[in-house]
């Protein structure tokens, strides 16, 4: 088995061990990378150099004996929306290209301080708007289990370079389901925490209330150790959480014996792709051959969850973005006759259409006449919502259901009609309106031998339950093995 | 309630403030850069205030709570919890393209201004006080380009408004310098208005005699100063008043005063109409202010300034202009306290403070307490005058050197061995020694010519270098002559 | 102080709103976007598709806003104040697009007082 096709842990044990450095782990990692790039188009900037750097100095200190964590010298990609200092972070836009921030965000600072080493920042839809990674500003990533397809999104680069095996672990951000919806297109494992779990300072805003950091990688366990190093309370971001971190691997494969699973009932509709729903409803058997129970609950309002996500997302995007104007930093147009027609110039030629469309639909939902039928009634329909499925996960431990309703879909095949991209996103943004930690494990490929995930949710900062049930699946299910030809 | 400015019997005029206080916290509203002034541009700036994408907000809690003492000094009612809120309009000085305040639930409601320390009836109401970060400074080139400084982008701000219940210009300065000297006894602002640490818009309007509402109104920015405010004002007042009698229809517009011209010039329409789209702040969550947490920040209240006036005025028998003056800062209200109880003369004292030290003794800034002359010492001072050891004459010269040295009387007295001549032995010596001077004079005086007894005054004064008393000189030489 | 200034639409009970070419344009304007014309006839159709989806919001009976329940932070959570230093210049100045010395510079903005207070 080559270095790359190990899981993190594994390959932190023979680090730890001092069976391998660290810059053997990161250059097999680039040598990967350099192979698949062509074909996937993951990484927006791959930083070899800082990476070796970085790798060699894990390697001292490793020989001075100073006291490393299980991930140190892991290499790791972190998605573009995620602030790195001196390194561009471009949120897959033209606004941003060049942009250069002078500080890291507070999850890339732990993840530096844990010692992993970053190799480049990956591809995603511009401002993290989109399902499919189709709409950055400098071309779309491949799904490396099919070139012609997407790998979903927004954190389609992300996911795309895990399960190409460039990397095994990477950061990305969930506002809607943009690292569960690629991780299960791309038959990986994506995990957004509790709404708070993780520190929002230096993630570049699209949805403020919504918005949190993710990880992907291929295993769990991995999963579950990376989140635990970007967790808990950060004073620089007001809305993260003070609930303390417990070791989400603590009890990662205790049983699941009488645990009580909420099977939404409307995540079973006519929009399911029938391949899809076979394979999450394998899934579901085998965890009640684990032990579990499974129940059908029933939750209405799901029915709403993309018109209130539509409108909340939209509104508080366009308060998030209003700030890129040209004025302190970002691209400025080159000609403008005035200082209005700078600022238009500007945000029209520097944003894609998928960004305008969101920028105009929030706009319009927050402005008087319109606000109270749109922005409020949204946000009243969404706490609405955010207490039902509250109510719920007090008769279950956790839900479980699709992540995506469809398989990797063809690039280009949903371009023209964003309505069907938002749909994309059904399963999956429920999590986000109500603040709640969700995992996507794969469960099966389609007859066209492309992954199918499916989701586990569970109780606000219940994270080591989740990961609990996600990983005595993973025990009992054969997915692990199996990596993409990359169309060779 | 507040005194109507009649306009005939028919209209009356309707004005509302709105201030903006800088508050006097170390760092910004929503980010740690220090608050400073006179800096290089975009030097205290970071991230957040920047606007830098990732980059979020985190209160202040020392300008949470000046904006709790605020709210009790002007007796509002602090809300249970308050929502932050975004104002989202797009301009150079504002990067994130939105500001950061507070709309549907401000952090307090009502309280009022009093006006007048003799009539409690005389006080406009307060609609709300909120917290909200200041806008970056532009400088406007005459080459066509705009240049900006952050630095100032960010720090906290409190606004206060207050119902449209003033009566006239004259009374919106009444009102303005009565709400300045209360934040600056609270000790949240320095209320300088040229530092534009103080800042004012009103809104005017003429209404039929007892309507309600505001009517057709004119907002008025760019009142950078007291006399602005005033100036502005009363020229929207004659502008809509004009209008009036003219029978044109008035419509609701935006101006700005014009310090330069000294005139209001309109805004344009389409700037004036502004869709702020608030909606309540994300990135923050609401802030909860319980009843502990208000009783813990009444001590922190000093007693105010109408209630000083008029305790002065009570206690100190002192008249109520002069209660105003010696009240009108702090610092210098509880100098002249101080004073006035130790050399048990109130109305000496204030005569004295009133002129002596503000006027004579040079520059004194009464909003910073830095009195050149303790006011223990001056109360000594004043003492020595009133028990007779030194003249008045000799007491204000005495006093501009205490300035100077910062000494107290005693030790300038004995120093300078300045104490009043009252031996009767060395004062006839002295008018003896004069008169042997003068022969002339003498002879003049026994043949009748009497003025020139203040020559022999004015003598026997130099001879003693200024220390002789009067009174008794004026027997002495009477004695002799 | 609530000022909403008229603006040119005009909702209703008629749901979901008449959207015009107008309301594009008004939009757009709040949004400092704009559309090339051979776009703009897509955008209003894709607009009007998302709003007649989005629209099934008004089925829902959802009471009063919740502002009251949302979870509040009392002052002791709060920053305390110290001022620190912030950005280098050069890092605050790094990624400006146009600069006079250590100033930002854009074209003049028109009226020199501004839109919301005294500058």
């Amino acid at each position: 088995m080559d270095l790359h096709d190990l899981s993190a842990r594994a390959l932190g044990g023979l680090l730890e061990r001092g069976e391998v450095s660290s810059e053997e782990s990161v250059r097999a990692a680039l040598r990967r990378m350099e192979a698949v790039e062509p074909r996937i188009h993951a990484f927006l900037k791959v930083t070899g150099k800082e990476a070796l750097r970085d790798a060699r100095s894990v390697d001292a200190a490793r020989r001075r004996g100073e006291p490393l964590g299980p991930l140190a010298g892991v290499p790791i990609a972190v998605k573009d929306n995620l602030c790195t200092r001196g390194v561009q972070t471009t949120c897959g836009s033209r606004m941003l290209q060049d942009f250069i921030l002078p500080y890291d965000a507070t999850a890339v600072e732990k993840v530096r301080k844990a010692h992993l080493v970053i190799i480049g920042k990956t591809n995603m839809d511009e401002f993290a708007m989109g399902s499919s990674t189709e709409n950055s500003a400098f071309g779309s990533t491949a799904n490396p289990w099919d070139l012609s397809r997407v790998p979903g999104g927004s954190s389609g680069g992300a996911a795309a370079a895990v399960a190409a095996r460039a990397v095994p672990l990477a950061l990305g951000s969930d506002t809607g389901g943009s690292v569960r919806q690629p991780a299960a297109l791309t038959g990986v494992v994506g995990l957004k925490p509790t709404y708070g779990r993780v520190s929002r300072y230096g993630l570049v805003a699209f949805a403020s209330s919504l918005d949190q950091v993710g990880v992907l990688g291929r295993e769990v366990r991995d999963c579950a150790g990376l989140c635990r190093i970007i967790s808990g309370h950060d004073p620089r971001d007001s809305t993260s959480s003070r609930a303390p971190v417990p070791d989400f691997e603590a009890d990662l494969d205790g049983n699941l014996t009488g645990l009580r699973i909420g099977v939404p009932k409307e995540y079973f509709g006519s929009a399911l792709d029938p391949e899809v729903e076979t394979a999450v409803r394998g899934a579901l058997r085998t965890l009640e051959g684990e032990g579990a129970v499974c129940q059908e609950v029933e939750i209405p309002l799901l029915e709403y969850a993309v018109a209130i996500y539509q409108v909340l997302a939209s509104a508080e995007a366009s308060s998030n973005l209003a700030r890129y104007d040209g004025v302190v930093y970002g691209r400025r147009a080159g000609r403008f006759s005035n200082l209005e027609d700078m600022y238009v110039r500007t945000r029209s030629e520097g944003f894609g259409s998928e960004v305008k469309r969101r920028i105009m639909l929030g706009t319009f939902a927050l402005s008087s006449g319109y606000a109270d039928a749109y922005y409020r009634q949204a946000d009243r329909a969404r706490r609405m919502l955010e207490r039902d499925v509250q109510r719920v996960l007090e008769r279950v431990d956790v839900l479980a259901g699709p992540t995506s309703p469809t398989a990797a879909f063809r690039i280009g095949e949903k371009a023209e009609d964003p309505l069907a991209m938002y749909l994309m996103d059904t399963y999956t943004l429920p999590a986000n309106l109500a603040g709640i930690p969700a995992l996507s494990l794969p469960c099966g490929f389609t007859s066209k031998g492309l992954p199918v995930g499916f989701q586990i949710l569970g109780k606000p900062f219940d994270e080591a339950g989740v990961l609990r049930v996600g990983r005595a699946y993973e025990r009992a299910s054969p997915w692990r093995a199996r990596g993409p030809s990359l169309g060779s | 309630m507040g005194q109507r400015e009649p306009l005939g019997a028919v209209f009356e005029t309707v004005i509302g403030l709105e201030v903006h206080a800088q508050l006097k916290t170390r760092s910004k509203l929503f980010c740690p850069c220090a608050v400073a002034f006179g800096r290089e541009p975009n030097t205290q700036v970071c991230p957040v205030c920047l606007g830098l994408p990732g980059a979020l907000p985190v209160v202040n809690r020392r300008a949470v709570e000046m904006a709790g003492l605020t709210a009790l000094a002007l007796g509002a009612e602090i809300l249970p919890f308050s929502v932050f809120a975004r104002k989202n309009y797009v301009y150079p000085d504002l990067p994130k393209g939105y500001q950061i305040s507070q709309y549907d639930r401000p952090f307090a409601r009502g309280g009022s201004v009093f006006l007048d320390p003799e009539d409690e009836s005389r006080a406009i109401p307060l609609s709300r006080i909120h917290l909200e970060e200041d806008a970056g400074k532009s400088i406007h080139t005459e080459e066509g380009r705009s240049l900006i400084d952050m630095n100032r982008c960010g720090v906290p701000l409190v606004e206060i408004v207050s119902e449209p219940k003033i009566g006239s210009p004259e009374e919106a300065h009444r009102y303005l310098t009565e709400l300045r000297k209360i934040l600056m006894y609270a000790g949240v602002s320095d209320g300088s208005m040229q530092e534009g640490s103080l800042r004012c818009d009103a809104n005017l309007s003429v209404r039929p005699r007892g309507s309600t509402g505001m009517g057709v109104r004119t907002e008025i920015k760019n009142l950078n100063s007291f006399r602005a405010v005033e100036r502005g004002l009363r020229a929207a007042l004659e502008r809509q008043a004009a209008a009036l009698h003219a029978g044109d229809t008035r419509v609701p517009e935006t101006v700005l005063w014009d310090a330069g011209s000294q005139r209001l010039v309109a805004m344009r329409a389409k700037e004036s109409a502004q869709d702020y789209r608030h909606f309540p702040e994300p990135d923050l969550f609401p802030l909860e202010i319980n009843g502990t947490w208000v009783e813990d920040r009444m001590p922190g209240i000093p007693e105010l300034p109408m209630p000083k006036v008029r305790r002065f005025m009570r206690e100190f028998h002192l008249p109520r202009r002069d209660a105003e003056i010696l009240t009108q800062s702090r610092p210098l209200a509880e100098y002249f306290e101080t004073c006035a109880r130790r050399c048990g003369d109130p109305k000496t004292a204030g005569h004295w403070i009133m002129t002596e030290l503000l006027h004579e003794v040079g520059e004194v800034d009464v909003s910073t307490g830095n009195f050149p002359v303790k006011a223990e010492d001056l109360a000594d001072l004043l003492n020595l005058i009133a028990d007779g050891t030194l003249s008045r004459r000799m007491g204000k010269d005495l006093f501009s050197r205490m300035a100077l040295t910062g000494l107290p009387p005693g030790d300038m007295v004995r120093s300078e061995g300045l104490v009043r001549l009252t031996d009767r032995t060395a004062l006839t010596e002295a008018a003896r020694r004069v008169m042997t001077q003068c022969p002339r004079e003498v002879e003049a005086f026994r043949a009748g010519n009497h003025s020139v007894f203040e020559y022999f005054m004015g003598q026997v004064m130099r001879e003693t270098g200024g220390r002789a008393d009067p009174v008794l000189a004026r027997r002495i030489l009477r004695d002799l002559l | 102080m609530s000022r909403s200034f008229s603006v040119p639409l005009h909702p209703g009970n008629d749901m979901p709103p008449k959207i015009t070419r107008e309301t594009v344009e008004h939009i757009a304007d709040l949004a400092k976007l704009q559309f090339a014309e051979e776009d703009m006839a897509a955008f209003v159709r894709q607009f009007r598709s998302i709003l007649v989806y989005v629209d099934r919001l008004s089925e829902i009976d959802a009471g009063e806003d919740r502002v009251s329940e949302r979870e509040r932070v009392g002052p002791e959570h709060l920053r305390e104040d110290r001022g620190e230093a912030g950005l280098e210049r050069e890092e605050s100045l790094r990624n400006a697009p146009d600069l006079e010395g250590s100033l930002f510079a854009v074209p003049r903005v028109v009226d020199k007082g501004d839109a919301r207070g005294s500058s």
